[in-house]
């Protein structure tokens, strides 16, 4: 890490433990939108700390926000996962394929943490190469969009999503506002974790988009979805590196404390293995992230780190809660909420397609 | 006022300190260093005075390993970092810390405001803004829990035991502040990507002017242990001896054990 990594690790390790920690369960037992946590993240910079300067961020780098997620995660994973979407799915999109005046638009007040941003990366269409569920059609000087998204972080309170919609066959993408007329949010029922993080369901019912909105031109949907795709892969592989760390400090911390003894060739080649996971997940993250900061194509590295990172925070997680017992249900050595969080790793953003396919693309030369 | 500097020690953070339980040794090893958690309030006293006057705001440091501190504190508002990395602050105590300090202020110039915390988490002498104001010969005022600015006047409020003192003091000065004086904040990205920018000036004991025999400690220390304590647990009202006989054997017992 750089000195500048390191002074933000410090920073940011600082801010979840003073001030994330002693609120970040509230949120999560309430199912409540902690917006109050993430003006105190943008009060910091990092609602838009990968922004360049011209659109008022802070214009810092990749790695440096792939610690940032992770040692949030570590805390809370829903606060890790609405600062992930906004950043790695909202602002990268607007970045890679916003025209200048939509830039001039949107990313200030997201950089801010004025507005808060995200995107629809899922459908209810199984295939991982669908052409989306939702429907567009032109309508003066814009688009009607009907359909629906499963999923999206933050869906309920982001005032900007990027949305997703098969017009004339092709893939589509829209800059769709909050106050749009149209446009709905449900609340998702039974979902295991995240859940602080507004994931929603949601539906468009002749939702108009201005023509001003289109993001890139008309068929770049499919591209668009990749870019945020891959980025959206270093975030939620930071995301899962911190539960993952997370669930191994409980097990540690719940040792130190009470009569729990991990000690023996059983239990500690148990927490030896974890943390070997936790180490190789956090240094395929930050290469792929590296290689991003540096313009040099990440997709197959964001998908190895994806795939690392989702499944150790499952393995360890799961290990932790059989460790730790009843302990784990409670708040000093919460195994149990890591464990319905790396649950929502496995299920958004399906690591076990989307990512393998992108891997697999990226190995076979299928894809640029 | 035309410049205010603010003192800070690059300390190991006493968070990750674990006692080897037979020897009652310190194992240091996963300690990271970090600027004082008590000087991050000076540092912010320093912001706020800036705010106040427009002087220019300057940290000062002196110990081991200090040049990698400059970042940090950059990032916490001051113009300008100086920093001395000497040997003999490895084992420095009040009288060599006070002694480079106040020669570094006094290399650095035109220093008239100079803030301390009231200790360092590690040692936590209390001594060194009291001895570097008489090094200086400035006035000293220690204790200030808030402070404010009329003109070329600070007001500075000292918490003291049985109220509140204030005092209006004229540049030159140095105050020692308490913890309570500001709620230091955390550093955000901007202000950590955009310290890289600032200067960070490294100083010599000889380019101070000042010898290794000149601010060699006073003071030896022979080690460092984690304290100990022993209890012991006696019952005094077994089977129903009343609460009157069992204080009178209370105080006996206590007499027989030197506490009374």
């Amino acid at each position: 890490m750089t000195e500048d990594q390191l002074i933000i690790r410090g920073m940011i390790r600082e801010f979840a433990r003073d001030r994330l920690r002693p609120v970040a369960s509230e949120p999560e037992e309430r199912d409540v939108y902690p917006l109050g946590d993430l003006q105190a993240m943008a009060a910091l910079g990092l609602t838009g700390m990968t922004v360049p300067a011209e659109y008022g961020g802070c214009a810092g780098d990749f790695v440096s926000l792939a610690i940032v997620i992770e040692e949030i995660a570590r805390v809370s994973a829903s606060h890790a996962a609405l600062l992930g979407a906004h950043i790695c799915l909202c602002q990268q999109a607007i970045l890679a394929w916003g025209s200048e005046e939509q830039k001039r638009r949107c990313l200030p007040g997201l950089a801010r943490g004025e507005r808060f941003g995200t995107l629809c990366l899922e459908s209810f269409a199984t295939d991982s190469r669908n052409q989306g569920a939702v429907v567009a059609i032109a309508e003066k000087d814009g688009y009607l969009l009907n359909g629906q998204n499963a999923l999206v972080i933050n869906g309920g309170e982001a005032d900007i999503l990027i949305a997703f919609a098969t017009l004339q066959g092709r893939q589509s993408a829209f800059i769709v506002e909050k106050n749009f007329p149209g446009f709905e949010s449900g609340r998702v029922s039974d979902i295991p974790g995240f859940h602080a993080a507004a994931v929603m369901d949601i539906r468009f019912h002749d939702c108009y988009v201005p023509a001003t909105n289109l993001l890139g031109e008309e068929g770049d949907g499919q591209a668009i979805r990749k870019t945020a795709h891959q980025a959206g892969m270093i975030g939620m592989a930071a995301l899962a590196t911190g539960i993952a760390q997370g669930a191994l400090e409980a097990i540690m911390n719940c040792s130190r404390e009470t009569e729990l003894d991990y000690t023996g060739p059983g239990l500690d080649w148990t927490v030896a293995g974890m943390a070997v996971k936790v180490e190789a997940a956090r240094l395929l993250t930050r290469q792929a992230a590296l290689y991003k900061d540096n313009g040099i194509p990440f997709g197959p590295e964001a998908a190895m780190a994806r795939i690392s990172a989702s499944g150790a925070a499952t393995h360890i997680t799961t290990r932790a809660v059989g460790i730790l017992g009843a302990m784990g249900c409670g708040p000093d050595y919460p195994a149990g909420v890591f464990l319905r969080d790396a649950a929502m790793t496995e299920i958004y953003g399906s690591p076990g397609a989307l990512a393998r396919e992108a891997l697999a693309d990226g190995l076979t030369g299928r894809s640029a | 006022m035309k410049k205010i500097a603010v003192c800070y020690k690059w300390v190991l953070s006493d968070a990750d300190i674990r006692v080897n339980e037979k020897s009652r040794e310190l194992d240091m090893e996963k300690c990271k260093a970090q600027v004082n958690e008590y000087d991050r309030n000076g540092l912010e006293v320093g912001v706020t005075l800036k705010a106040a006057t427009d002087a220019e705001f300057v940290g000062v440091t002196a110990g081991t390993a200090t040049a990698s501190s400059a970042k940090d504190a950059l990032s916490r508002g001051p113009d300008a970092v100086y920093h001395l990395d000497d040997a003999v602050m490895a084992n420095a105590d009040s009288t060599t810390t006070s002694k480079v300090l106040a020669g570094m202020i006094k290399s650095i110039g035109d220093v008239d405001v100079v803030v301390c915390s009231e200790g360092s988490s590690d040692e936590y002498a209390q001594q060194t803004g009291p001895r570097i104001a008489a090094l200086l010969g400035y006035p000293s005022v220690s204790s200030v829990a808030a402070i404010s600015v009329e003109g070329d006047t600070l007001v500075l409020d000292r918490k003291l035991e049985d109220g509140t003192e204030v005092v209006k003091v004229k540049a030159p000065v140095v105050i020692t502040v308490t913890g309570d004086i500001n709620e230091a904040p955390i550093p955000s990205v901007k202000q950590i990507l955009g310290a890289k920018k600032k200067p960070a000036t490294a100083m010599t004991l000889d380019g101070i002017g000042l010898s290794a025999d000149a601010v060699k400690p006073l003071i030896t220390t022979n080690s460092v242990l984690a304290p100990t304590s022993s209890r012991k647990c006696i019952q005094l009202n077994p089977d129903g001896t009343s609460v009157e006989e069992a204080a009178v054997e209370l105080v006996k017992t206590l007499t027989a054990q030197g506490i009374l």
